[in-house]
């Protein structure tokens, strides 16, 4: 992974105490504050809602009610300090004191009597209304009391929300890390099976070639089984450069045949030799194996990058999977084959190819004097083939299509009427599908 | 190596990751190397997407070889039956993510050049979210880095985005958007880069001239960008009306950018100037009190890195990971949860100036470290040239 960290210089200021800060304010902001999103109306404290309660009637009030409703004069006595003249003076005043208060005592007594009323009244309301002083002084104690104890609350639950959020990304970040963990046993479980299955492969292909080798010492056996016999002490390699012709020109004529082969993933080349039809597979990006009796061939497509194998068709095409080729190749080898080994091999052939996959047999051209004169120069061959007869054994062994195509060497049309040697093409091969 | 970008818009809208496809494309252009953009004849996410607009060929846009394709027609219905399955909450079986994307904006030719093409390039896919780009994935699985801009949206859930985060590589804009990803579908973590984005700065601010060109002489908090109720701008209003009711000062509350007016409350307290030229717009931020952006959905955010660039601070939302996280690495804005920690906010900067300032710089600081273009594109070109060179 690339570096995904960005890195956080610190700084002087540090935006998470900033808001720590921020938030605390917040908390012991008013609820007319905190609510501010919802709210137009101000919202007050308890302890405002206490200050602004109705204040109590003062003492000197209830008292100077209390103590003057009665409005009656009873200090008022008729008296005189003469002598003489104060007699008089006297009854005078007491004939028009008691004039006056036969008009004026009703009202004045009527008065009296709601002054007391009212007072009385006065009196009983102020003492109602402290007890509902008291009582709304309590009840606010209480609602002050259960405000705190919210907030305390509410303190709490952010208290645990915070602990929640802090065990979440505990365990984020431990899921996190178990998922690294995971995805690294994964790769290496996931290595360790490359590996293993790479070892087995391994294994296997060392397994194989030991028990091809360990056959190679059985293959003339097998053969002679068949009656062909292998070239002895003669160097076929170096008669091969000798007589059959450059690997060049043989990869020249071996070219028209691979479009048969187009899109095939496991072609196998029977008699490989020295590699030429290989190298026109691997040239155009076509996987293929070759396979051939002689060690000094098969070393020789060895050197040059080749996949193959030293040993016999029949016994190499048995070790295969039934419909595992989507090709086989063979140029100029079934003319060392006796007639029984070669419809055995078609018989195999048969067998181990894919539906629709060809196989491909050039051999020595009968009807072509020249080559038919000429065919004895190689002592390891066995017989010459009819194109009629190698038809007639494809189609046995359950091949369709089968076709024979005579070809010259320089690609010229073939007129095998016409007299001209050059014109009858010295070899054919059979195309036949599966 | 071959670069091309593909991306459903490219041209005139300048949406977020349509301004990053053109930045990343420009620039790594201007690094000398061989990039082009593939894309769709549609004009715009706001245009039908199922309607060439642009004729299909070759532009040149900016210096840059455009190549559009004509859009697949009549999909439409495909793309609203399961559309309206989404928006209603519903769950999207593999078959309906199928649908939804074949019905999204897309172009067969143009996945058909990437199919036929996929050796010759690197593929660039921004961003995940439309079938245009889950089958451009499909035509070359093993050449895209995928540049999802990914939200915690229904779509982030779909299979074909883990397939895509999966196989690709992948180049995030922030560690919060990898670690959605990481999260939604366990991603593999050898292939991706946190990359970002360059912000483009000018050499120099002049808060002077826009307070004179638009007679702003008070405070004022700064909204730059699209006016969307997606961005959260109602909740942003309601908070300020919520400041404005508690505190009677002179702040004033400027918006740039284009998106829907009518959501301006109609009030003296409310400036909105509509679109700006971009020299405007970098004297606004370097003006402003703050830059608020309340929006919960932001993969990367230009407006706080601009904002920042101006060495301004920023009141984010506590709610979106990205700007929040942003905020947290550099200490230069403001992660708030509500009305009272907005106003409380403000008040504390209005109290404490120089941690206002201090804020500013960090953030200034922080963009300039980390979201220079040398920086970004050398990470881009670390992710690409992880491919193979293959022979054209």
């Amino acid at each position: 992974m690339e570096d995904n960290t960005i890195i956080n210089h610190d700084n002087q200021i540090n935006v998470e105490e900033i808001m720590h800060e921020i938030r605390e304010r917040v908390r012991n902001q008013t609820p007319v504050v905190r609510s501010v999103k919802t709210s137009n109306n101000s919202m007050d404290l308890p302890e405002q809602a206490h200050k602004k309660s109705p204040q109590n009637l003062p003492q000197s009030e209830s008292n100077i009610l209390n103590s003057n409703w009665d409005i009656r004069d009873k200090t008022y006595t008729i008296t005189s300090h003469r002598k003489f003249l104060g007699k008089v003076l006297i009854k005078g005043r007491q004939i028009i004191n008691g004039e006056v208060r036969r008009y004026i005592d009703p009202i004045i007594w009527k008065q009296s009597t709601f002054n007391e009323q009212v007072a009385h009244l006065c009196s009983l309301y102020e003492k109602r209304i402290l007890d509902l002083e008291n009582s709304l002084a309590q009840q606010n104690n209480q609602n002050l009391q259960k405000y705190k104890d919210l907030h305390e609350f509410l303190l709490k639950i952010e208290e645990q929300e915070k602990q929640i959020i802090s065990d979440i990304t505990h365990i984020r970040s431990e899921q996190s890390n178990n998922c690294k963990k995971v995805s690294g046993l994964k790769r290496i479980i996931e290595q360790n099976n490359v590996k293993s299955l790479s070892n087995i492969r391994e294994n296997l292909k060392d397994e194989i070639t030991s028990i091809i080798s360990n056959k190679n010492p059985d293959i003339d056996k097998r053969l002679s089984l068949y009656g062909i016999s292998k070239p002895g002490n003669m160097d076929y390699f170096a008669f091969e450069e000798h007589f059959r012709g450059s690997r060049t020109e043989i990869k020249k004529r071996q070219l028209r045949y691979i479009p048969f082969f187009e899109h095939c993933t496991n072609v196998l080349d029977i008699g490989c030799g020295r590699g030429e039809f290989l190298e026109l597979l691997r040239d155009h990006e076509i996987p293929g194996v070759g396979i051939d009796i002689n060690k000094g061939m098969v070393n020789y497509c060895h050197s040059k990058g080749f996949k193959a194998f030293q040993e016999d068709a029949i016994n190499y095409l048995r070790l295969l999977d039934d419909n595992s080729l989507d090709g086989i190749f063979s140029d100029q080898v079934i003319e060392h084959l006796t007639s029984e080994y070669l419809i055995s091999l078609l018989d195999q052939a048969y067998r181990k190819l894919k539906t629709e996959s060809h196989i491909i047999l050039g051999t020595v051209n009968i009807l072509n004097p020249g080559g038919l004169a000429n065919f004895f120069v190689d002592p390891t061959h066995v017989s010459p083939i009819h194109p009629a007869y190698l038809k007639y054994c494809l189609e046995i062994a359950g091949f369709r299509d089968v076709q024979v195509l005579f070809r010259t060497y320089d690609d010229r049309e073939t007129d095998p009427l016409s007299g001209n040697l050059e014109l009858i093409a010295a070899d054919y091969v059979m195309v036949g599908k599966k | 190596m071959k670069i091309a970008l593909i991306t459903p818009w490219y041209g005139e809208f300048a949406g977020g990751a349509e301004v990053l496809a053109r930045k990343i494309v420009e620039n790594l252009l201007n690094d000398g190397e061989s990039v082009e953009v593939l894309t769709t004849c549609s004009r715009s996410p706001f245009n039908d997407w199922w309607d060439d607009y642009y004729s299909p060929g070759k532009y040149n846009l900016n210096n840059v070889v455009v190549h559009r394709f004509p859009v697949n027609k009549n999909t439409q219905e495909w793309y609203h039956a399961i559309n309206h399955q989404i928006i209603a909450g519903g769950v999207v079986s593999r078959s309906g993510e199928m649908e939804y994307l074949k019905g999204s904006i897309g172009s067969d030719a143009l996945v058909k050049f990437v199919r036929n093409n996929q050796s010759e390039y690197v593929y660039l896919l921004i961003p995940y979210l439309y079938g245009l780009i889950y089958w451009s994935y499909l035509a070359a699985p093993d050449r895209c880095i995928l540049i999802p801009c990914l939200h915690d949206e229904p779509q982030a859930y779909f299979s074909t985005t883990g397939e895509m985060m999966r196989s690709c590589a992948l180049a995030f804009n922030a560690p919060e958007e990898m670690e959605l990803a990481n999260r939604i579908h366990s991603i593999n973590q050898d292939n991706m880069a946190v990359c970002g984005c360059g912000v483009d700065l000018p050499r120099s601010f002049h808060p002077e001239k826009f307070r004179e060109k638009f007679n702003i002489h008070t405070p004022y908090l700064l909204y730059a960008g699209r006016k969307d109720v997606g961005k959260n701008l109602i909740e942003l209003i309601n908070f300020f009306n919520c400041y404005k009711q508690e505190i009677l000062d002179d702040l004033h509350f400027v918006f740039i950018g284009g998106g829907d007016a009518t959501l301006i409350p109609d009030n003296d307290y409310f400036i909105d100037l509509g679109f700006v030229s971009d020299e405007d717009k970098f004297n606004a931020y370097a003006g402003a009190f703050a830059t608020c952006l309340l929006s919960k959905n932001e993969s990367f955010s230009f407006v706080i890195m601009e904002s920042w660039g101006a060495s301004t601070p920023v009141i984010v939302s506590e709610d979106c990971q990205v700007t929040r996280g942003h905020c947290m690495r550099c200490n230069g804005g403001l992660p708030i949860q509500n009305a009272a920690e907005f106003c409380e906010s403000i008040r504390y900067l209005k109290e404490h100036p120089e941690i206002r300032g201090d804020l500013g710089s960090n953030g200034r600081e922080y963009v300039l470290r980390e979201f220079n273009w040398s920086k970004v594109v050398q990470k881009y070109m670390n992710l690409i040239n992880k491919f193979e060179v293959r022979p054209e």
